[in-house]
């Protein structure tokens, strides 16, 4: 599914960039790859941002939903 | 001996402005967001019985650029002589930082690792073994808290003393020999010229960036060297399935969690971090505006009691003054001028003054504590629906501080026509001079509702022209991402001296000039020269606006310096007593124009030297237009009304 489309809360897991170079290289200066784990947080209203934590460095990010419809996710199951 | 040049380089917010003013006193502005520093700032200090000079850099994410800021650093870095190299890291995002680290040690030159924000990587439950980090990189490593002064001694030493080139991060097998084929092609003569390091060039070669393939295709061997780089990154691009720049993203990636792993323990804070538990409602979808709302109502009113309070004490004594001065000054030039030198001075301590100084404050505050990228997102989406991005909001929320600031911060976005908009859009922003004519004039005659209704006011317009400039300068908007940084209290210690560097340039380049111009004026209107002045601008003031003929100077002069329309009016009014002169409709529109018209010239220059002359002369005749057109619309709605 599309980062755009995952509800607050659910953990999930990064599985695929689309849109070539330009997302590629946004999201990997922020230091987020591919397989890392992303939470997240918020969905900013009037089609705004998403607001995820970046699990393996712990630091929040705000994603615009143009770019996280680009973004492709898996759900991470937690139930431990 | 010539001084040592030091340069701190770093990603973006990991506190390189804070440790510059700790190391060279306050000379540069900081702030809790992303994109602070746009241009460098260099000053010279003496540490440790040597002299240095310092130089802050814009932060970047990587040094392969994409923005302004990070052609501006890496320039720097590779063309001048840099004796050492600072990198200052955010602890607390280590695996993402060290990204640039590695980068950096490709330079080759003698480096120093600051480990910034140690105090918030432990509140994170990360604990970073120094001695490791040190030995894995080759670098000395060093741990600072910059906000508070920690660590900021043994930082200096290390950089005077053990600043050293590190060990250069190697890749996969199959990427080192594409590396290495390539720098084998390279002639040597080129490296006279060209001031990096052959491998760092052959990466860039590879990943295939534009402004060093045209600087080798300048070479007789250019075309051969080429072929190798085309064959070799495509080589890769074949096995890996991906470009050769991404993957050597995701090679570097893997080396930085590699060192994270080795250096540091992660052990999970023990309960919930009081910043998630604050995001909860400072971001949430309907909460969040709220506070927003809360926390911008709080700010406007603390200023305007605080301003009015202070005010009222200081500006009495000129006050009497002026009534003394005043029958004199007809007859004698001197006591003219002695009126005019009185009134500027009084303008600048008991108008603008009271109310600056907690704006100043407040703003600094908001800025530290990392409240706006949280407006940022809240914002994003309703700055879309008038053409704007969401970065926008910071230029926005700088510009009520000062305009030009602003204005050089519109840097942080990457298109050039978001950033053309908003630029445009920033002047509209009624910063503080301007804040205080609004304080001063609606706030105080009419009352505190009337002057928030005109924030309100401005902001609408600025959304209508937003829309309405997308529409003249279509584009697709850039995507948006952003770091959104953890809360810091700085030490009220630091804001007080952040408030103070602002400060300063009011007292020390404004107020000479409000001073000046009161004296210009005083003289004017003694030979009666302003009477063409007034003539020449009264089909706008009197005929537009229905203002006295007098006001014409007042708007003029505020060009300079808005303030000054308020401090003109006083004098060119003969009172401090405006009611007495001006009808409550007359001080509204007479605002409302002071609010819309042209910022100032210093503006315009910033503003000539970051468009070019075309576009400074559009927003000149816009704002100009818009002023003229929106103050005079009120005034006939205003003499329906009242």
């Amino acid at each position: 599914m599309k980062l755009s489309e995952v509800p607050a809360g659910k953990l999930v897991k990064l599985s695929l960039i689309e849109g070539g170079r330009g997302v590629f290289l946004n999201l990997s200066r922020l230091g987020i790859f591919q397989g890392d784990l992303l939470r997240v947080l918020e969905s900013a209203p009037f089609r705004g941002p998403i607001l995820i934590e970046h699990i393996p460095t712990g630091a929040k990010i705000a994603i615009g939903r143009g770019m996280a419809r680009r973004i492709i996710v898996e759900p991470v199951d937690e139930t431990p | 001996m010539k001084p040592l040049r030091i340069a701190l380089a770093g990603q973006l917010n990991s506190g390189k402005s804070t440790l510059f003013n700790n190391l060279a006193g306050f000379k540069t502005l900081s702030g809790n967001f992303p994109g602070t520093t746009v241009g460098y700032t260099i000053s010279k200090t003496r540490f440790l019985g040597r002299e240095v000079e310092l130089i802050d850099l814009p932060g970047i994410y990587s040094l392969s650029y994409s923005d302004i800021a990070e052609k501006v650093t890496r320039d720097f870095l590779l063309k001048e002589d840099i004796d050492v190299v600072i990198n200052v890291v955010d602890a607390s995002v280590l695996s993402r930082s060290l990204e640039l680290t590695l980068q950096l040690l490709e330079l080759e030159k003698p480096l120093v690792l600051c480990l910034n924000m140690v105090d918030e990587a432990r509140r994170k439950g990360i604990l970073i073994d120094e001695e490791k980090l040190s030995e894995v990189l080759g670098v000395p490593v060093v741990s600072t808290v910059a906000v508070r002064g920690m660590g900021i001694v043994e930082l200096m030493s290390a950089a005077l003393h053990k600043a050293r080139k590190g060990i250069i991060p190697r890749f996969h097998k199959d990427i080192e020999d594409a590396i290495q084929a390539v720098q084998d092609v390279l002639p040597r003569d080129i490296f006279e010229k060209l001031p990096f390091p052959a491998r760092f060039l052959a990466i860039r070669l590879l990943e295939g960036e534009e402004e060093y393939i045209e600087e080798i295709k300048k070479l007789k061997e250019g075309e051969e060297i080429l072929k190798v780089v085309k064959e070799k990154a495509g080589e890769i691009e074949r096995t890996h399935g991906a470009p050769f720049s991404f993957v050597l993203s995701s090679e570097r990636h893997a080396l930085c969690l590699d060192i994270f792993e080795q250096a540091c323990k992660v052990v999970h804070p023990p309960r919930e971090r009081i910043d998630d538990l604050l995001d909860r409602y400072v971001m949430h979808p309907i909460a969040g505006y709220f506070f927003l709302l809360i926390v911008l109502g709080i700010v406007f009113l603390l200023v305007f009691k605080l301003g009015n309070l202070i005010g009222s004490y200081v500006l009495l004594p000129f006050d009497g003054l002026t009534k003394i001065l005043q029958p004199l000054s007809q007859r004698s030039l001197l006591f003219s001028l002695l009126q005019g030198l009185i009134e500027g001075i009084g303008g600048g301590i008991g108008i603008v003054l009271p109310y600056l100084v907690p704006l100043l404050f407040f703003i600094s505050l908001l800025e530290d504590i990392g409240y706006l990228p949280r407006v940022a997102f809240l914002l994003d989406g309703l700055f879309h629906r008038i053409g704007l991005h969401g970065k926008s909001v910071i230029p926005f929320v700088l510009g009520y501080g000062c305009n030009v600031p602003a204005l050089v911060a519109t840097r942080i976005l990457d298109s050039p026509i978001d950033r053309l908009i908003t630029s445009l859009l920033v002047s509209f922003i009624p910063c503080s001079a301007r804040s205080v004519v609004i304080l001063a004039l609606v706030g105080a005659y009419l009352g505190a509702p009337f002057a928030l209704a005109l924030y309100f006011f401005n902001l609408l317009i600025i959304a209508l022209l937003g829309k309405l400039l997308r529409g003249l300068f279509p584009g697709s908007l850039e995507a948006f991402i952003m770091d959104i940084p953890t809360y810091k209290m700085p030490p009220l210690r630091y804001i007080g001296k952040k408030t103070w560097f602002r400060l300063y340039e009011f007292v020390v380049f404004a107020w000479p000039v409000i001073i000046f111009a009161s004296l210009i004026m005083s003289l004017l209107s003694f030979y009666k020269i302003d009477n063409f002045i007034n003539s020449l601008l009264s089909p706008l003031t009197v005929g537009a606006l229905g203002l006295p003929k007098v006001v014409g100077t007042t708007l003029f002069f505020g060009i300079l310096r808005k303030e000054l329309t308020l401090i003109l009016l006083t004098n060119v009014l003969g009172t401090t007593n405006i009611p007495a002169a001006l009808s409550h409709l007359q001080i509204l529109v007479f605002t409302t124009f002071v609010l819309f018209y042209v910022p100032c010239v210093s503006f315009l220059a910033v503003m000539w030297r970051e468009l070019g002359a075309k576009y400074t002369l559009y927003s000149f005749l816009l704002s100009l237009s818009v002023a003229t057109l929106i103050a005079s619309l009120l005034r006939l709605c205003g003499t329906f009304c009242f």
